[in-house]
Order: structure tokens, then C-alpha cells, then sequence
């Protein structure tokens, strides 16, 4: 259930891109010139002109969501533009191709055209199921938010850091063969790292894993009195937590770098096909 | 003027009160518009700068002090009076002016040993403690201020409270202390009052009996009272009840002769007790003044002079105007100060329907006219008030108010005076509320309702105050009478397969519980404050007596009660889920919002575009944070609601409570705002339930690609630095202001690329949410 409306759910620029796609292939193929469909023909010209036009409006968008005073609409509308379009763009460049394909720079500019608008649907599908689940992933471990003002993310965190100082006080009281594990735990447990390790989001090999099945392991080798049971008991809960916690907070990690992951695709690329497709633009007028 | 004359000062110093102010205290100089009349300065400083000042220009003036004088009787009268000092020795004197404030007078523990040396009544500087076991006694701002400030020094704290909780004290302060309280920085010891002291330990009776606590230092904070004894001893009159000796309009006592000024006469404020003390002192040399207030009063009012005295058009509207029959001529003046006078045309706009206003307006000439639709309208006449719905409920005006036939003349008071008013006057607040419900009545009910009719009801109504989550009633139980809510907001529920589930939302102003009453029926449903409830209740006989007589009134409630079974009905049977958001929504007190931002946390993407578009169009400085603050979200919910800290301008601000220089406002677009008054005292940020006020320095300029790359000006790109406070570039207090003066409006909802948040009040949220799909 979606209290709001988002930026998928506008009903005008959904139309207006079948619209312009419907109007493309018409054209595309009531116009049958004899040299055969291309890129030189009225029509090819008239989609190639206005294909050109929406993937510079498009660019805009870049330059046009970081101007935050001067703009009256909502940035929302502008990216249901720009998703509709952007979709409508595959019919009207594919078209003006004619299908014609060479080891130039024009197909060259096709092709960076197509790559830009796919890492553009992987951005629709990651914006539009990955904020559901980064919701739930961070707020089912949420116990209690000491402060509103504190972030999910902090809280969790701090109870890490509050698991630790914990595990670090428990060292003293318990048997010496819980010490390599809870060390292991305290030292080694990573959350984060590299690109990959942040991507994978996987909790395999998480030290704090591995020392609760440790700690698990020696538990139940050991013949422990009653004080020590009482202490061996909640060292295990807090490890239970820790590596809970650990294991969500590399999901969130996760969640959030795919959330721009695609960007870095969609964003350099667009830049390049800016490049190529004034290079094609040129290089049709005036050398063809 | 070369007058004879003596001071007498008990303490080694003058100014005794200032001089025990916390260091480095910030001293206001209110009222702003009343103008200083007397020979010594006094402007807005700190404590340090007044009395370095006074003193030197007391010096300077020559005036005739006697330090260490402490004054025990006087006698005689008028012309003659023998003043009995301390030490023994006596002065004469013809007159005698008292200005000894209330702080020579700390209440204190009266308990064995408090004499012995380790109790204080009062705390000059908390940084002398260190590491110290320090018990303070008291539970009001001082008692809070003062134990907050010794647990920051890294003393053991421990606050003794006579009472179940803080209440007295400004919200602001009771939110600190419950924090330092639940953060384990300070001990509170509830429901307990001081024994006897031991050696270097206090004992304690509390709930569960005595107990020892130790203590290096106790300071207790009772607060100050009138020395009654005292006054009275010297032929001052106290009225039943009163706080403070009666005084004349000269300021002079029962005895003639004798004349109290400042806090002594009901005056806290310095710079009234300055200009008191001129204007008694040329009333005994002969020459007596007209107040400070009169010429601007004089002129405020000059429109409707008409070659009358100030005097005599004050007490025109002192005895045309109901709510300020119960006023002195001299408190009278000081409200009306505050106030604005205003002529209207027959049918020029007073008020605007749909504006954000929360003053007061009483007709001082003429009648006004108030359109409830296109064929009726009420007439307010001369002498009565209107826009209290918008003071009392901090709604937007409900309906026009246009200038009577013949012209209107009406005075606007500020929302602040108003409830100073309210608050002094035991008469005004009566005359306010038996006014509002007549007027609820009349309109829930029939605009043809006299007051006559409605005696009844206005004699035997209650005002009762509900705290966040408590049931004005409970499903099931007996209907014992019918509420009007007067302020903040309920939340109806009912039980649903052993769960509470919500059914409405009815904010200020709403009658609830009439079902019940009409049906002769058990309570159909739990009605619970969702924010701080002030509820009018009337009693059950009361009600049905007046729907007996009135066979009309019946149907109209019938109808009104019929209307709301079938709305609520419907949206009960419809949806589970939705109904624990609104109760989330509620909880996290969106029911005293005017307008608030929610994010959709199934659209929101976490690009913080809004938090950057907020700091874009704000200098640099967010005033929203988008990640913190409370989330709607569980596994089975199939919506996540999420809201952000940020200003929700709530009906009643509750940073408004206490500006000392009055800077926070609501303008008419319905905004919370600051001004520029702002002397970044953090009262505001304190006193706000949700954080959305912070204080900081303007930050540095924005980088600029250009002049960072050629000459290292300015933050590199993308990146700014901490804003510094200094001198020049104070802390201020920073909050949303609606972006409304930005074109577009808020600039965080337009930056949204995915629609995610918006900002709406609750009413059009909980619509969102019924609606959803």
C-alpha cells in the first residue's frame, strides 16, 4: 500500500510516452521511401531530430534536480517524465536506425543510448522494491530508539557498541575458554569494507558468527556451575544479537549501495553519449 | 531634585536580586515598548555588565546608600515615620517607599538543622562543584536549572521532588530533567520531602519511609514569597487570596505614606519597577507623573479620544468590555499596551476565514458581523470579544469578521497578553470560556440558542485536562456526560477482535460522547487524548435537560450522531492496517500538527534530495533530518510511514511557551516563524517534543568552483565547512518556515525525485491514508 503517489504512478506521462511511440511506428511504417527505411529519409530525420531533443531534455534533468530555488514543480513529475520518455526513447532511436548497424560512431551512439536507458530500468526496479525492504530489514531490529532524534541506523550501531562494551566486560568473568571466540568476535567482526564485500552484503564468514558457533561449541563441552551458566547464557544471547545485527546492517550496506549503484552506469555514460551524439549529429550534416 | 533621602540596602551590595543570578546570566529588558524614565540605564545585557553600570552610575548620581541595613519596623504616619533598623539604630522619614522584591524572602525547608551550614537557598555559580554529593529540594525551574547545570559538572545529583512528577516547571525543563532523570545523570527521589539534616547527610521521608542521603551541599529551591509577616506588620492589606499587598494606582499602600514597588506590588519585571519607583518618587515631591504607558496609550487611542482623558476612555472599556471587568485600571494598562487598536468600515474585514490567526479581538464601539454561510451570520456586539476559537484552539479563523454597520472600532490583542490575561484574571477566563461554550453550542447545535437557554450548561460545565493517552471515556462504560474539545485532539477507538482499533480523528472543537447520551446507551467506543487535551464537560442531566426542551436540538443531534456511526462504521469494518498508522500517526503526536511531513517509506529512495534542497533554500542549514525520527513498519505492514524531524507547526507551539523576547510568531499562511529578535536562548529548542529546532551559526558562503580552484576561497565543492560561532556570528535558533517565501513552496517536497514525503496536516494525512489503496 502506497499512502503516496510515486513518481511510476503518473497516469499523463505514461500516455504521452505510448503516444509518442505509437505515433513513431506509425510513421515508421506508413512511409516507405525506395532507398529503403534509414536515418535519411523525412521520417528518419523527424525521429532521429526528435529522439535527439528528448535525450538532451532528459540530460537536463541532472542539472535541473540541483536547482532548488528557482524551479516551481515537483521534482517528482520531472522523473515521471523522464522515465516515460526515456522508455518511449527505445522505439523512436531504435527506429530512426532503421536498423542498420556498423562499427561506427553512430552505431556506437546507438548503443550507448540503449545501455543508458537499461541501466535506467535497473534504477526503476532497484527505486522501486529496494525501499520496501531496506524499511523492514532496519526496523525489525529496532528494540527501542533511545532518542527520536537518533537515525535507525544509529541506534542499531549503538547497540553493537553497547554489545561490545558488554562483551568486553564479560572477558573478566568468564572461563578462559569463551576468550578466543568473544576476542575474535571484538576484533574481527567487519562491517562494510570493499565494493564488492559492501555488494555482496553476505554475512558468511562474519567473525561474530563464527565465534557464536564457537562459544555454542564450548558451552556445550564444559560442566559449568550455576554462576557461570547464568553468565555463559546471555554471553550467547548478546552473540545471537551481534551477529544479527551485524548480518542486517551489511543488508542495509547492501541495499544502499545498489540504491546508486546504477548511477554510476546511467550518469557517466549519459555523459558519453552526449559526446558521441554530437560527434554523430556533426558528422551527418556535415561530412555525409 | 535635591529631596533628603536614605536607601537602605539589608545586603552588603545593591541589586541583590541580579547579584544572585547565575553567572554570566542574559538579562532582558521586557516590556520592549515600554520606554525607561528614570536617571539610571537599563538595557538588555548580561548580569555582569547591569550591575557594573547601576553601580557606577548610582555613585555618580551621589545617591545617599546605607549598606548592611536591614529594616525591622516602622512606625508613626504619614510626615513622621521612625524606620527600626537591625543594628538598632532608627531614620526618619516622611514617606517611605518599599522595593524589596521577593527574593529577601526564599521559602524554605523549615526542617531541624537546615540552619547548620550545609543548606543554600540558591546557586551562584555550578562550576564551584566538583565530584560533590549534592541533594537540591524542589521541583521548579530553578530546582531543575540548578541540578541539570551540577550533573553536567560531574556531581551525584540527586533532586528531591515533593510531588509525583514535574508539573510546575516550564515544559521545556521538565523535559530535561525527566532526560537527565532517564539517562541515570541525576537521581530523583519522588513523592519525598526533607526530614532533618544530619551530619553531612540529609534525611529523606519518602514512599517507602525514611532514608539517609548523603550530601556535601543541599540547595534547596522553594522559591520566593511576599514577606508577609512583615508587610503586614507595616500596614500593608492582602486581599483573600492575593499573593501581593493591595496597592493604589500611585502605588501606595493602605498606609498612607508607605508605597510598594516592583515584584512586591506584583511587578517581576525590571524596567517596570525602574519606572514605579520615578513615578512614586514625583508623586511624593508634588509633581506626580502620568505612567510611562499613558502618552502611547494616549496616542494609540487617539482616534477615539474624542477630547476624553486616557483615563476616562480606559475606564469606559474596562466597564463596556465583560472580559476586563475584573482588571485594575493598572493592569488594564499594561495589557492594552500590547494591544492594537483598529477602525473598521461597515463590512471591512476584520479577520480572514481560513487565516492563521491567534489573537484576540474585543469591540470597543460599533457591532461586528460574522458570516457562518450566505444567509446567517451572528452579531457580536459591543463590548464582547470574538477570535478566541484561534487563541484557545490555535486553529485557522473558522470565519470572516466584518465591521458592523456604523463602523467598528475593535483592539487586537497578541495571543501572548491574551493569555496572560487569562491566566491573571480569574473573571476574564471565565468570562472566555462560559463564551466559547455558548458559542460551540450555538454552533454545533442552533444558532438560536440563547444564553438563556443555556444556563444550565453554563453553570455546571468543567474544564478538564486530559495528558497524552488518557480516556475521556472508555467503551462499555457508563455514559456520564458530553465533551467539547477544547484544545488538541482524540483519537476514537474500538475494539476489534480483542484489538483497539481506530475509527476517527476529531480534532479541536469536536463534541464527543453524545451517542451514548442520545441512545441511553453504555459508551460505544474508547475516545482517548492522542496530544494534551483541555476538554469542556457537561453533565449528562444538564445535556438531556436541554435536548428535552429544545425538540430541535434533539434532531440535530440525532443527525450529527447518525452521520458520524456511518462514517466511522465504514471505515471500521474497512481496514485493520490502516488504522494502526493512524494510531502510530497519533502516538507520534501528528494529532496536534498543523502541518507535518510524512514520507512514503516504500517510495523514499534515502537520497536526502530533501535535506538538500532544505539547506539550498535555507543558508546552508537543514531544518529537517530526514533519516531520524519515528517509522510506521513492521513485517505484516503493508505501508511504511516514516516522520522525519522536522517542524510539524503545531496548533499550540510548544516553543512559543517561553521566548523571552517573544520572537517566535505564526504568520497568516499558518507558519511557525522566527524573527530576528532571536537571542538564541534555546528556550524554543528545549521546549519543542520533537526536536525540530536547533540552534547554529550561519554557516561559511558556499564554495565557489572557480575562486576555490584559483585562489583557495571559500569550501571546496560539495563540501562545507561547520559553521563557527563567534562574537558577530551567534547561535540562533533555526527551524522550518514552511519555504514560504519560496516560490513552489516547500523545497523539500518539490526536490523529491520519487514523490516519497509531503507535507499536509493530519486531517488531509489521515484522508491519504483511507484512501490508499
Amino acid at each position: 500500500m502506497y499512502v503516496q503517489t510515486g513518481f511510476l504512478a503518473s497516469r499523463l506521462w505514461l500516455w504521452i510516452g505510448i503516444l509518442i511511440s505509437t505515433a513513431a511506428l506509425v510513421a515508421y511504417f506508413a512511409h516507405n521511401p525506395p532507398q529503403g527505411r534509414d536515418g535519411s529519409t523525412i521520417v528518419g530525420y523527424g525521429l532521429g531530430g526528435l529522439s535527439a531533443l528528448i535525450v538532451v531534455y532528459l540530460s537536463w534533468l541532472g542539472v535541473r534536480k540541483r536547482r532548488f530555488a528557482s524551479s516551481t514543480g515537483r521534482r517528482r513529475n520531472v522523473v515521471s517524465a523522464h522515465v516515460f520518455l526515456g522508455l518511449a526513447l527505445i522505439v523512436t532511436a531504435s527506429l530512426h536506425t532503421g536498423f542498420e548497424f556498423e562499427w561506427s560512431v553512430h552505431t556506437l551512439t546507438y548503443v550507448l543510448l540503449m545501455i543508458v536507458i537499461l541501466s535506467g530500468i535497473w534504477g526503476i526496479t532497484v527505486y522501486s522494491g529496494l525501499p520496501d525492504k531496506m524499511g523492514r530489514n532496519v526496523s525489525e531490529m529496532i528494540i527501542e530508539k533511545k532518542r527520536h532524534d537518533m537515525t535507525d541506523l544509529e541506534q542499531l550501531d549503538e547497540d553493537v557498541e553497547e554489545i561490545d562494551r558488554k562483551l568486553e566486560r564479560a572477558l573478566q568473568f568468564l572461563p578462559d575458554a569463551f576468550r578466543p571466540p568473544v576476542k575474535l568476535s571484538l576484533e574481527k567482526t567487519r562491517i562494510g569494507g570493499g565494493l564488492i564485500s559492501i555488494l555482496s552484503g553476505s554475512s558468511k564468514g562474519c567473525a561474530t558468527a563464527k565465534a557464536y558457533d564457537q562459544v555454542r561449541e564450548v558451552a556445550d563441552q564444559g560442566d559449568w556451575g550455576e554462576d557461570e551458566r547464568k553468565r555463559i547464557s546471555e554471553l550467547v544471547a548478546d552473540m545471537s544479537r551481534k551477529r544479527e545485527l551485524a548480518a542486517c546492517l551489511r543488508r542495509d550496506g547492501r541495499y544502499r549501495a545498489l540504491l546508486s549503484l546504477w548511477l554510476w552506469f546511467h550518469v557517466p555514460i549519459t555523459v558519453a553519449l552526449l559526446v558521441t551524439l554530437i560527434i554523430h549529429v556533426v558528422l551527418v550534416f556535415f561530412y555525409w | 531634585m535635591g529631596m533628603s533621602h536614605v536607601l537602605l540596602e539589608r545586603a552588603p551590595q545593591l541589586s541583590n536580586t541580579i547579584f544572585k543570578y547565575q553567572k554570566g546570566k542574559y538579562i532582558m529588558a521586557t516590556p520592549d515598548a515600554l520606554p525607561l524614565r528614570t536617571e539610571v540605564k537599563f538595557e538588555a545585557d548580561s548580569r555582569e555588565a547591569i550591575l557594573e553600570s547601576w553601580t557606577a552610575r548610582v555613585n555618580d548620581l551621589g545617591v545617599n546608600v546605607q549598606y548592611n541595613a536591614e529594616v525591622t519596623a516602622i512606625e508613626g504616619a504619614q510626615g513622621s515615620f521612625t524606620v527600626q533598623l537591625a543594628s538598632g539604630e532608627t531614620v526618619q522619614a516622611e514617606n517611605v517607599v518599599v522595593a524589596i522584591g521577593l527574593q529577601g524572602n526564599l521559602r524554605k525547608m523549615g526542617v531541624d538543622g537546615e540552619d547548620d551550614g550545609l543548606v543554600d537557598y540558591q546557586l551562584d555559580d555550578p562550576k564551584e562543584y566538583w565530584d560533590k554529593d549534592i541533594v537540591v529540594i524542589g521541583a521548579g525551574d530553578a530546582a531543575i536549572e540548578n541540578a541539570v547545570a551540577l550533573a553536567q559538572n560531574e556531581n551525584r545529583v540527586t533532586i528531591v521532588n515533593r510531588k509525583r512528577e514535574f508539573a510546575r516547571a516550564k515544559p521545556g525543563n521538565i523535559s530535561l530533567i525527566l532526560g537527565a532523570i532517564k539517562d541515570e545523570m541525576i537521581e530523583c527521589a519522588y513523592n519525598t520531602n526533607p526530614v532533618r539534616m544530619q551530619d553531612g547527610a540529609i534525611v529523606l521521608k519518602g514512599p517507602e519511609g525514611e532514608q539517609i542521603v548523603r550530601a556535601d551541599r543541599v540547595i534547596a529551591r522553594l522559591g520566593a514569597i511576599a514577606p508577609r509577616k512583615f508587610i503586614e506588620a507595616i500596614g500593608g492589606v492582602f486581599e483573600e487570596g492575593a499573593d501581593f499587598p493591595r496597592v493604589s494606582e500611585n502605588y501606595e499602600s493602605d498606609r498612607p505614606g508607605i508605597y510598594y514597588v516592583g515584584a512586591l506590588a506584583g511587578y517581576p519585571l525590571i524596567k517596570h519597577c525602574l519606572n514605579q519607583g520615578y513615578e512614586v518618587i514625583q508623586t511624593i515631591a508634588g509633581q506626580p507623573v502620568d505612567g510611562a504607558d499613558i502618552p502611547m496609550l494616549t496616542e494609540k487611542f487617539s482616534s477615539m479620544l474624542q477630547g476624553r482623558s486616557v483615563y476616562d476612555l480606559l475606564n469606559e472599556v474596562r466597564d463596556t468590555v465583560s472580559l476586563f471587568n475584573g482588571l485594575t485600571i493598572l493592569q488594564l494598562r499594561e495589557f492594552l499596551l500590547e494591544a492594537d487598536i483598529q477602525t473598521h468600515e461597515p463590512g471591512g474585514k476584520i479577520i480572514r476565514k481560513g487565516e492563521a490567526g491567534d489573537s484576540l479581538f474585543v469591540i470597543v464601539r460599533g457591532d461586528v458581523n460574522i458570516p457562518i454561510s450566505d444567509a446567517v451570520s451572528f452579531t457580536v456586539p459591543q463590548g464582547s470579544f470574538f477570535g478566541e476559537m484561534g487563541l484557545v484552539m490555535g486553529r485557522r479563523r473558522n470565519s470572516d469578521a466584518l465591521g458592523g454597520k456604523g463602523g467598528t472600532s475593535v483592539i487586537e490583542i497578541p495571543r501572548n497578553a491574551a493569555l496572560k490575561l487569562i491566566a491573571s484574571s480569574a473573571t476574564a477566563r471565565k468570562t472566555l470560556m462560559d463564551t466559547i461554550v455558548l458559542r460551540k453550542m450555538q454552533t454545533f447545535l442552533s444558532p438560536g440558542l440563547t444564553p438563556e437557554d443555556l444556563k444550565e450548561v453554563l453553570d455546571t460545565y468543567e474544564v478538564i485536562n486530559f495528558s497524552r493517552g488518557e480516556a475521556l471515556m472508555q467503551e462499555g462504560d457508563e455514559a456520564d456526560a458530553v465533551y467539547v474539545v477544547q484544545s488538541g485532539s482524540t483519537a476514537v477507538t474500538k475494539e476489534f477482535g480483542g484489538k483497539d482499533v481506530v475509527l476517527a480523528y476529531l480534532p479541536a472543537g469536536s463534541l464527543v460522547g453524545e451517542t451514548a447520551l442520545l441512545n441511553d446507551a453504555p459508551r460505544n467506543a474508547t475516545v482517548r487524548a492522542s496530544v494534551g487535551v483541555e476538554a469542556l464537560k457537561i453533565r449528562k442531566d444538564v445535556f438531556q435537560r436541554l435536548l428535552d426542551s429544545k425538540p430541535k436540538v434533539r434532531q440535530i443531534v440525532q443527525k450529527v450522531s447518525a452521520d458520524r456511526a456511518a462514517s466511522t462504521g465504514a471505515r471500521a469494518s474497512g481496514n485493520e492496517a490502516k488504522s494502526k498508522i493512524v494510531d502510530f500517526l497519533m502516538q507520534n503526536g501528528i494529532g496536534e500538527a498543523t502541518n507535518a511531513i510524512a514520507i512514503d517509506n516504500k517510495l523514499c529512495v534515502r537520497c536526502d534530495m530533501c535535506e538538500t534542497a532544505c539547506a539550498e533554500t535555507h543558508d546552508g542549514i537543514p531544518r529537517l533530518n530526514r533519516a531520524a525520527g519515528p517509522t510506521y513498519s513492521a513485517r505484516d505492514a503493508q505501508a511504511q510511514v516514516h516522520i522525519p524531524i522536522s517542524c510539524r507547526h503545531c496548533e499550540h507551539p510548544h516553543c512559543m511557551a517561553d521566548c523571552p523576547p517573544n520572537a517566535l510568531y505564526r504568520s497568516p499562511g499558518g507558519a511557525v516563524q522566527i524573527n530576528d529578535t532571536c537571542i538564541g536562548c534555546g528556550n524554543c529548542a528545549r521546549n519543542c517534543p520533537y526536536d525540530a529546532i536547533q540552534l547554529s551559526a550561519s554557516p561559511r558562503k558556499r564554495g565557489n568552483l572557480l575562486t576555490w580552484l584559483l585562489f583557495g576561497a571559500g569550501d571546496s565543492p560539495g563540501k562545507r565547512r561547520p559553521a563557527q560561532k563567534s562574537k558577530e556570528n551567534k547561535e540562533l535558533a533555526r527551524k522550518c518556515d514552511l519555504c514560504e517565501d519560496v516560490r513552489g513552496g516547500p523545497a523539500c517536497v518539490r526536490a523529491c525525485p520519487t514523490g516519497a514525503i509531503i507535507r499536509i496536516g493530519p486531517e488531509g494525512l489521515i484522508k491519504k491514508i483511507q484512501d490508499a489503496a
